[in-house]
Parts: C-alpha cells; structure tokens; sequence
C-alpha cells in the first residue's frame, strides 16, 4: 500500500513523512555539545549526524583570504552489514566527494568569510558525517544534515593582538556562521528506466536501475546534477526531476527554519 | 606520514581555538563549572542514565545509552554468522565476539580527533580490546561454535565515563539482536579527584575524569555477581582504598541494572506490538 | 598471545595441585619462579637490563633523546614505550601476530606509568616548553615462558634503575638565545629514582584459588586473571583484568591483598639484586647473553 502510494504520489508521501519523523525537537541525540554545531536528520529509518569542529589554521599560500571547510561523510559498519570496519570504502568517498561538491558549486559558504586575517589566519571547519541507521539515499541525509549542521554553528570571535601579533580568542562571544545558500539535495531511483521515485530505501536502491540526485538552491537554480551510471533519462524525464527538486527545496527550508527557530531562544 | 586518499583532508596542520583563549578564560570556566557541579555532588550519587534498545534498522540488535554527564554511545550487534576464517584464534567449539569501538571525530572537548591517524587507531583499538573483555564472560559464546558475533560501538559524544557506557549499550545491544547471554554486563565508571582526603566518585564527568589522579572501570554481571572488566590505574593508594572504589563502584553497577532491564522490556514490547499490528494488517 | 594445548586430565591434574597449594613445579601459590637479572647488558643504551624468569627471556633497552616536551606538560619529561615481540620467542608473532600482543603490552605499561609519582618526570625537564628528556623504553620478548606482565615490568624497573642521562646545562647569553651544553665527563649523569616504579603482579586464578606467576600450562588453565601494579611501599596504582573469563568481587579483593604482599617482596629482592650488582662496580664480569 505505501509503497504504492509513494510511488503514485511521491512529494505527498515525501511531506507526511517529514511531519512525521524530522523532529524538530530531535535535540536529545542530535545536539553535540563537543561540537561547535550539529545536526541529526532522520529520512525513514536512514539517520545522519553532522558534527562540525572549528579550529584554526594558516590559509593556503594560493588562497590567502580562504577558510577551509573539510567534509567528510562515513559509513562505519555500526550503519549496515554492507560496511566493513576500516578506513573509509567507496561508496563512503563518493558520497564525500559529492558533499565536497555541492558546497563548492552552491557555494553555501563564502570561504572568505572564514578569514581572520589575510595570509594568517583563518577557520577550518571539519563537517564530520555519520551515518548510523543506513536505509538508502544517503546523500539528501548528508547533505540535509550538514546544511542543518552549519546553520547552528557558533564561532568564537578572534581578534589579532596588534602589538605582540598573536591571535586571541574570546569564547564567550560567539557568532553564528553566514550561510549564503541553502542548497538541497533530491534523489530519485529509477526504475525500469522510466519509473522515479524519491527518497529511495536501501532495498529500493539495490533493484533500481540507476539513481539521479539534483541539489537546488534559494533562488530555484541548479547546484549539481549527480547521475552515476545507470540506466539512461529522458531530457523531459530530467526536467520533471528538476521541478520535483525544487518544490521539495521549499519544504525543506521551511523544515530547516522551523527547527532553527524552535532551538534559538534558551 | 603517508597520505590519506580516501578521506577529505584539510591543512596540514591546525589547532582548536581554546589554545588562542585569553589567559585564564577556558581553566576559569572549567572552575566555575566544578564548584557548581561539586558541592551538591554526593560521590555515590550516580548521573541519569538514558537507555533505549531496538532503535537502529538496519542491525539486528542495537542500543543507545547516553549518561547525565553528556555521553552518547551508540551500539548495533548482529547475531551469529559463519566466521570467514574457521578456527583463527579461537578454540574450537567456541564462537568469537568481534568488538569495534569507534570515536566520532567531533565526540571529544578542544581539538577534533583525526579519523585514521595513528594515535586515534591506537585509542580504538585499546577501547575495543577493553570492551572485548568486559562482554566476553556475559556471552554464550559455547553456543555457536565456529561463528561469529559482532558487535560495534560509535561514542557520539564523550563527556566522562565512555568506555562504561560503551559496555552496558554493547551488552544491550547484544541481548536484543537475541544473543544467548548468561547476563548483562554493567559498566561503570569511578575517579578520585586529587587530594590526599578525595574520596571516589561514581560515573565522573569529563572534567572531573581530565582532572582526577586515579581512574577505574568495572562491569559487574550483576545477576551472577559476576566482575567481567576491571581496568583502572593512576595515582598510588592502598589496596583497602581500591577495595573500597571496587565496591562502590559495584554498588554503582547493582543500581544501573534496572535501568538497563527496564529499557530491553521495553524494545521487546515495541517490537512485539509491531510484529502483531503487522499481522493484523496482513489479515485485514 | 604464545600458549600451550592441554587436555583436560592434564588441566585437572594442575588445577588439583594448586588446590593443595603445590604446583607442578613444586611451588606454592605465591612463590615465583627463580629470575635472573642483569643490567647495562647492551653497551649503546642508556640503561638495559635482561631478565629470565623461568623460560621468559625479556630484554629492555632505555634510550634517552632530546626532544620537546608535550604542550599539556611544558615542564615535564615523558616515556615512550615500544615492544617487540619478535618471531623468536614464538611462531605465532611472526609477521604482524605479534602486533596485538605488543599494543597490549605498551598500553599496560603506559597506564601502569601514568601515576605521577612513579617516575620523576620534572627531573627529565631541560628547559621549559623547549627542550626535555624522552626515555624510549625498547622492550624486546625473546622468549615466551608465561607470566609476560611480571618480567616485563622486572626489567623495565631494572633498565630505569641502570640509565644513566648526561648531564647538560643551558646558557643563556646577553641576547636571551639559550645554548646547550652537554657536560664532558661521560660519569657527570643523572640517575633515575626508582624507588617508586611500581612492579606488576598477575594473579591467574586457578580453580578456586589463585596464584602468582603462571607458567604456560597453569595460563592454559586459568580463564582470567587480574593484573596488578605495586610501588615498593605497597601501594596499588593501576588493575586490570585480563582473560576471557569474570571473577567473583571477594575474589578480585582477595587477590589484591595477595599481589600486595608478593609484590612488596619482590620489590625488596629486586633492589637487592640491583644493589648487590651496582656495588660490584665495573670490575663485574658481565655474563651477556651466552650465561
């Protein structure tokens, strides 16, 4: 039956469960207080934590007035038989690769807005993802959860110490990070070459005949259309995408701005 | 150091940016923390535990522990399955419990812990051997022979006595994925802040355990009364002084027990309640 | 970890002797094996000593380097402990099968050293936040006769109590640049106080009782055992239990009061020996490795 239903009517199937399973007071497991800003997305039963850490570090030499923003996504073999322990396999590089992407092409955060000062200082900001619970399309979690993530991190004000040249820290003024955009990623399985759905389960994923992901931003433009292999699409079939993406985009902000909301004031 | 392919890498080198604070700011706050913390503290008082079994999908059995002081451990275990190398290790007749103890890279205060450095591998992979010890004595492992059980842990978050919570979510985690177990093991975790008049406390905080002079972790099967871990060291004392920690510390486990049972009873009736609203549905 | 297969009647057999407080070797519950113990065995070190208790062959090298204190302990040497058990001392280590073991042991040895009073670590301190002593503790496993623990920490005692760190002092001049200066006699060094280096005692229990350094076959009978360390003066400073088997609490307590005893004893042979060999002075004939 529910199946049926997502199938026939995907982006109301895709809105109920949202109401249903992002909490948006999912704060007991989903906020790290070693972090400096996290987030924990349920789609289903797939769940993603995002952990950021702020440190310092010298820009690179050929972006003197850049931060650096390190994602990295990782599917430890606590999330699915399909994992083995170890160092990251591929699909878990891929999918960093893919989060890596879709901040430098949305570009979400202004990597200048990372400098402290030009050529000696500047933010690193290490995304850490976790996935705990692998029910399939882990990308939109991974990016849904850094996105969420970085909304909520709180850096501590530097100031650069004129006379002795050392930076300074003060921990208690803390200000929250400019997120210029807010892309959003949107996977679709295809089946049988011309049937999608969105939001595809981990056992949708294995009889899929391909998987297309379309990240969108604020102002309905594309981030990045992901497509690796699999069976081929129709222009019109990809356009139909497109609009799909774009109206999830809005109820995942809508999402996204309730939870802000809902954690700011304490 | 050889390169790391297959992660995202950042700068070479980078430093947390409570190294940067103003003199005197972070140890302040840290002080202000204690007095707050410390003088309404009984040292037999034990921080809540949350625990929750049954909630991942994809493992066979998992659990989720978190304790007052702000750690988080997650745990998923999956039941017998033919050992790919039959008889490595292990005598024959008996199956083996593999244990992985992984740290979120954001689970620790100040610096970020690098996933795949040596030193991270090293912490790991002792948390593991550590956690290998505290369930090895719980589980039947007589009764799969030439099998093997798995059993993984992720710390999201560590704020003082993580390898205490770890041991209870994995026993946890292993009784749902139905797993025969003689008992649940217990983890729980003790320091002894500095001064020659400090008395032991049960399941410190990350900034009493930074601070303390001595450390132990016990798991106890309280069932049988059974000590499966015992790991602990730091500053010198008597053994009548470490007889007294043990016990406490036991005391500690014999009280957490309920907490633990309550939490399985509880997955095992969701999970029931599923299981029948699903049949219904089938009939209908 | 180097073990022996035994059948049950043999475990029975060993099992029921210590019941009556005699082991297969003739032993009682709390006595150890005969140990030999020399030091400055390896003339490149620092400090090294070789001890043999029954058939376990252990050999520790210290060195002492130069280097720069850790950023939490600006004003504090530190030890780095590295083991190696080498394919001599069993098959099973050859490649990377001794690599466990090995970790295992270094941790140990790192928990048992991380009292603060058991080493001076501030006397290893040059100059603050710039430059300290690192002692790299090698030890090495020639051969595996059970009860690794206890001998290694003999020696790791008698490598400490052996090491000799030139003695070197710093200049600073007008500019405030400072110097180093190493001193020219090669006897102007400092000695380690020892005193505090706590030893470890492995209790195997065995049946209902317990016993203090297992052979391999009584190893093969125990199903787990607690690991103690113990300063000279009695004092407990780290406890572990190790084995896949549990304990009973009045066991585990029992235990500790018997590692007590035995280790205060042991701590007293041992700092005889060591004293005994110290006052022979340099005219020792040195036995080395073929004795």
């Amino acid at each position: 039956m529910a199946t049926a239903f997502k199938t026939v009517e995907p982006l109301e199937y895709y809105r109920r469960f949202l109401k249903e399973n992002c909490r948006p007071d999912g704060r007991e497991l989903g906020s790290i207080t070693t972090a400096d800003g996290s987030a924990l997305v349920k789609l289903g039963n797939t769940t993603v934590i995002c952990g950021i850490k702020a440190e310092l570090a010298a820009p690179a030499v050929d972006s003197a007035n850049k931060g650096y923003i390190v994602p990295n996504v990782e599917l430890p073999s606590l999330c699915s038989t399909r994992f083995r322990s170890g160092p990251p396999g591929e699909e878990a590089q891929a999918a960093s690769q893919f989060i890596a992407d879709v901040i430098e092409n949305s570009q979400m955060i202004a990597k200048e807005d990372l400098c402290i000062a030009n050529g000696k200082l500047a933010w690193v900001l290490y995304c850490d993802i976790i996935c705990l619970d692998y029910d399939g399309n882990i990308l939109d979690a991974s990016a849904f959860a850094l996105l969420a993530a970085l909304k909520n991190v709180q850096l501590p004000s530097v100031t650069i110490n004129e006379e002795t040249g050392l930076s300074e820290v003060n921990l208690k003024q803390k200000n929250p990070l400019i997120i210029r955009k807010h892309p959003v990623a949107t996977s679709f399985a295809i089946f049988d070459d011309t049937l999608l759905i969105v939001d595809p389960t981990a056992e949708e994923e294995d009889l899929a005949t391909g998987t297309v992901t379309i990240v969108t931003d604020d102002e309905d433009r594309l981030c990045s259309v992901h497509k690796p292999g699999g069976s081929p699409l129709t222009g019109a079939k990809l356009q139909d995408c497109i609009t799909r993406a774009i109206t999830r985009h809005k109820e995942v902000k809508k999402l996204i701005d309730k939870v802000i909301k809902s954690i700011k004031p304490k | 150091m050889p390169l790391d392919h297959r992660r995202v890498r950042g700068p070479e080198e980078s430093q947390p940016p409570e190294l940067w604070a103003a003199a005197g700011e972070v140890p302040v706050e840290g002080e202000e923390g204690e007095d707050k913390d410390a003088a309404p503290r009984d040292p037999c008082d034990l921080r809540p535990l949350f625990a929750r079994a049954g909630l991942l999908s994809q493992a066979e059995g998992s659990a989720y522990v978190e304790l007052g002081g702000g750690t988080k451990v997650l745990c998923a275990a999956w039941g017998p399955r033919e050992a790919a190398e039959p008889g490595a290790a292990a005598p024959a007749g008996t199956g083996r419990l593999l244990c992985e103890f992984r740290r979120a890279p954001f689970a620790g205060r100040g610096a970020r812990w690098r996933p795949g450095s040596a030193s991270e591998r090293e912490a790991e992979r002792e948390a593991a051997a550590a956690l290998q010890e505290a369930l090895e004595p719980a589980v039947r492992l007589a009764r799969y022979p030439r099998a093997r059980l798995a059993v993984s842990a992720l710390l999201l978050q560590d704020g003082g006595s993580a390898l205490a919570a770890a041991i209870s979510a994995a026993s946890l985690a292993l009784a749902d994925a139905g797993v025969e177990m003689y008992d649940l093991a217990v983890g729980c975790a003790l320091c002894r802040s500095p001064g020659p008049a400090a008395a032991w406390m049960l399941q410190p905080g990350e900034p009493e355990e930074r601070r303390a002079v001595a450390r132990l972790t016990v798991a106890l099967l309280p069932a049988l009364n059974q000590v499966s871990a015992v790991l602990g060291g730091g500053q010198g004392s008597s053994p009548d002084a470490w007889v007294q920690a043990l016990r406490l510390g036991l005391d500690g486990c014999h009280r957490l027990y309920p907490v633990l049972r309550q939490s399985l009873l509880r997955a095992a009736r969701r999970r029931d309640a599923t299981a029948a609203a699903a049949a219904t549905a089938a009939t209908a | 970890m180097a073990s022996v297969v035994l059948s049950e009647p043999e475990k029975l057999y060993i099992v029921h002797g210590v019941q009556e407080d005699l082991r297969v070797d003739g032993r009682g519950c709390e006595d150890y094996r005969c140990a030999e113990v020399e030091t400055d065995v390896v003339s490149n070190t620092s400090g090294s000593a070789r001890v043999k208790l029954g058939h376990t062959d252990i050999l520790v090298g210290v060195k002492a380097e130069m280097g720069t204190p850790k950023l939490e302990k600006p004003d504090e040497g530190y030890l780095e402990f590295f083991v190696d058990c080498s394919a001599n001392a069993t098959p099973e280590f050859e490649g990377r099968g001794g690599e466990e073991l090995g970790t295992e042991i270094a941790n140990t040895l790192y928990r048992v050293f991380s009292s603060e009073s058991s080493v001076d670590l501030k006397s290893l301190c040059i100059n603050p936040r710039e430059h300290c002593w690192v002692l790299y503790v090698d030890v090495l496993l020639l051969e595996c006769g059970g009860n690794l623990f206890d001998a290694i920490s003999i020696a790791v005692k008698a490598a400490l109590f052996n090491t000799r760190i030139p003695k070197v002092r710093v200049l600073e001049d007008e500019e405030g640049s400072k110097e180093i200066e190493l001193s020219d006699d090669p006897y102007d060094c400092i000695r380690l106080n020892v005193d505090d280096v706590p030893c470890i005692v492995t209790l195997s229990k065995i049946g209902y009782r317990h016993v203090v350094d297992a052979t391999l076959q009584e190893e093969a009978c125990s199903l787990a055992s607690l690991l103690i360390s113990v300063t000279s003066k009695g004092a407990l400073t780290s406890m572990k239990k190790v084995g896949k088997g549990s304990l009973d609490p009045e066991s585990i307590f029992e235990m500790m009061e018997t590692g007590k005893r035995v280790g205060k004893s042991l701590h007293i042979a041992l700092q005889k020996i060591l004293d005994e060999e110290e006052s022979l002075g340099t005219s020792r004939q040195k036995v080395g490795f073929l004795g």
